[in-house]
């Protein structure tokens, strides 16, 4: 396993202030290395979802360091941390997130839009990373026109068209059926350990366990004692290698 | 699912494009998409937005035409400086001179020519017995100033006018006055008249066409105008190359001090402000304009701002993903931009159409150039400030918000 290639120390995240303040996550260190997939779990409220938005840039933490590449980035404004998102980081959502007026093959073409990228090679490579995931036959289909996991695969591409360092995901398999599920998990079983990619998953599903490298569980804004985090689990059975 | 190709997912993104071209397009394609999804959306907003336009180019049409109609006789003079009865209103409301403010501007350094000329009020006798009121224009059959104008089938004017109880009147006027063609006779205040050419597009504001004759003629029928030896109701005047106006205008008010002369620019904006402003027709017709520029405002906001709430999750994952606020921006005011331009071109049309169609009426909608894209500046304009209500809420997207 390589160096971390994003890191947080002491991380306390509070929402809100005086009476109503509410602490998120309470001091908590935690290393994503290049080449693995890491599982954020953790019961409703835990603190999971916003561990998730500060290690992606999306939430600066109230205290504490975060670290992209041996950088500090807790103290750059929003402007600089969407322009650090959009080069480092690739977001898959539940709910997808696709624009419904938008093709396959355009939803993938707004990241190369964002990135600002000539738009004939744009249009070839999203075309390309649709075939990758499995879409060859749906490229010019809109999201009305497919099912959740095509959907999904859609969000995977567009994902993937910034050639990001980190992929997080938010229960990625809540809406896919078992096999759909074990696809997608593969897909990223492949990003991470083929492209040294660092993948970290926010989930509640256990069929992604096997597929883990590292699982860390949170409970009232902490990493939980060590015993069930850092583990490694089996490959399971399904997952293509 | 498949990852066969796994080396074509390891990559850098593609060369970096001019921006303005190629954001314009995915961007203007979200835009696109975004306003055409919801039909009924669409529609509303289109018609909204093309239902102003057309008010604003009929009303801002029409105070164009009555701009124009109003001081018309006064801007196609082709005199510099008119000398009219002290506390003159406007040029249609005209009051008695005595002739010899002629020779007085005659003998003043810098006045290449002064001519009389007439305007009164008289009554038209139409061959069923109906009287309507007409204005009289008179003025010497070899004037330089204040003939008729756009006089049609090549009448000569100077011997129109010779001609015993010759009148010229519009086209547009004919129908009003009975009159079918050239050659008729009728009467004026009891005395006949004959129609001898047509002039094309002269129109009143007050709906009370003009008719020009001779001087002789229209002394011999504005009988209560000229009483007390004032035979005529202005002087129209050309100054000498070599002369400047303003300074001929003051030595002329100088001399005169119990008359008024003013500049044809004067004159004009003097008879325009009178019957916009102090009658009202003005106020009514500019507050109905911004009315109907409200009304569109209203319309595109708030179809705008349903659009853009529908969208907000993809909006917030655009940011999520990197997308600048500038980018989230340049897709709402796209929106705006686009569905400003399509009712901005459905509204224009009807509106230039009913010009076309009311073109020969004597009151209908003047569209010069000017005001078609001056309107379509306003109008995309308005459809920016409608989106400001987006663009408020665009800005205060959280990018964390995908994870919700």
């Amino acid at each position: 396993m390589s160096a971390p290639a994003l890191s947080i120390r002491n991380v306390s995240h509070v929402f809100g202030s005086g009476e109503t303040a509410f602490t998120a996550l309470r001091e908590v260190d935690l290393d994503v290395r290049r080449g693995e997939i890491l599982l954020l779990m953790g019961p409703s409220g835990s603190g999971k979802t916003t561990l998730l938005h500060i290690l992606g840039g999306l939430l600066r933490p109230t205290s504490g360091s975060v670290r992209l590449n041996g950088k500090a980035i807790e103290h750059l404004g929003e402007e600089e941390l969407s322009a650090l998102r959009l080069k480092h980081f690739g977001f898959i959502l539940q709910s997808y997130n696709l624009f419904p007026v938008l093709s396959a093959t355009e939803n993938v073409l707004v990241a190369f839009d964002l990135m600002r990228a000539n738009l004939a090679e744009g249009r070839v490579r999203a075309r390309e990373l649709l075939r990758t995931v499995g879409l060859a036959d749906k490229l010019d289909a809109f999201p009305a026109q497919l099912s959740g996991g095509q959907k999904q695969r859609i969000a995977i591409a567009r994902a993937l068209a910034g050639d990001p360092q980190f992929l997080l995901a938010d229960e990625p398999t809540a809406a896919l059926d078992a096999d759909t599920g074990r696809k997608a998990m593969a897909l990223f079983a492949r990003l991470a350990h083929d492209q040294g990619r660092a993948v970290v998953i926010v989930t509640h599903d256990p069929r992604i366990l096997p597929l883990a490298d590292r699982i860390v569980h949170i409970e009232d804004g902490q990493i939980a004692p060590a015993s069930d985090n850092d583990a490694q689990p089996p490959v399971f059975a399904g997952a293509p290698t | 699912m498949s990852l066969s190709d796994s080396q074509s997912l390891e990559r850098t993104p593609g060369r970096a494009a001019p921006a303005c071209v190629w954001r314009a397009r995915m961007t203007g394609l979200i835009a696109w998409r975004n306003l055409v999804h919801d039909r009924v959306r669409f529609g509303v907003t289109i018609v909204g937005i093309a239902f102003a336009t057309l008010l604003m180019g009929i009303q801002l049409g029409m105070l164009v035409n009555f701009m124009q109609t109003i001081s018309a006789v006064v801007d196609r003079s082709g005199a510099d400086l008119w000398i009219a009865a002290h506390g003159v209103k406007t040029v249609d409301l005209a009051t008695p001179l005595e002739e010899r403010r002629r020779f007085q501007a005659l003998s003043t350094m810098g006045v290449a020519s002064a001519e009389p000329y007439l305007l009164g009020f008289g009554y038209w006798k139409k061959p069923d017995g109906v009287l309507e009121t007409v204005i009289l224009i008179g003025v010497e059959p070899d004037a330089t100033m204040g003939r008729p104008w756009d006089v049609l089938d090549g009448v000569n004017v100077h011997d129109a006018l010779l001609s015993p109880d010759g009148v010229i009147v519009d086209r547009l006027y004919a129908a009003k006055l009975g009159v079918s063609r050239v050659g008729e006779t009728f009467e004026i205040n009891d005395r006949r008249v004959r129609v001898v050419g047509f002039t094309s597009g002269i129109r009143t504001f007050t709906q009370s066409p003009y008719v020009f004759m001779s001087l002789r003629k229209a002394r011999s029928l504005a009988t209560n105008l000229v009483h007390g030896g004032k035979t005529i109701t202005y002087v129209p005047i050309r100054v000498a190359d070599g002369f400047s106006r303003e300074e001929t205008r003051r030595k002329l008010a100088a001399r005169m001090p119990d008359v008024d002369v003013l500049t044809s620019a004067d004159f004009s904006g003097q008879s325009r402000a009178y019957w916009l402003f102090s009658t009202g027709a003005g106020v009514s017709i500019v507050s109905s304009s911004l009315l109907a520029m409200f009304v569109g405002v209203v319309i595109a906001a708030q179809t705008l701002y349903a659009s853009t709430m529908d969208r907000l999750p993809e909006y917030a994952t655009l940011r999520a993903m990197g997308g600048s606020r500038f980018y989230l921006y340049s897709i709402v005011i796209q929106q705006a931009l686009i569905g400003g331009a399509i009712g901005y071109v459905f509204g224009m049309s009807a509106a230039l159409l009913m010009a076309w169609a009311g073109r020969e009426s004597s009151a209908t909608p003047e569209i010069p150039l000017s005001l078609v894209l001056g309107i379509g500046l306003v109008i995309e304009v308005m459809c920016v400030l409608a989106s400001l209500i987006s663009l408020k809420k665009v800005t205060s997207i959280n990018p964390a918000e995908v994870f919700r």
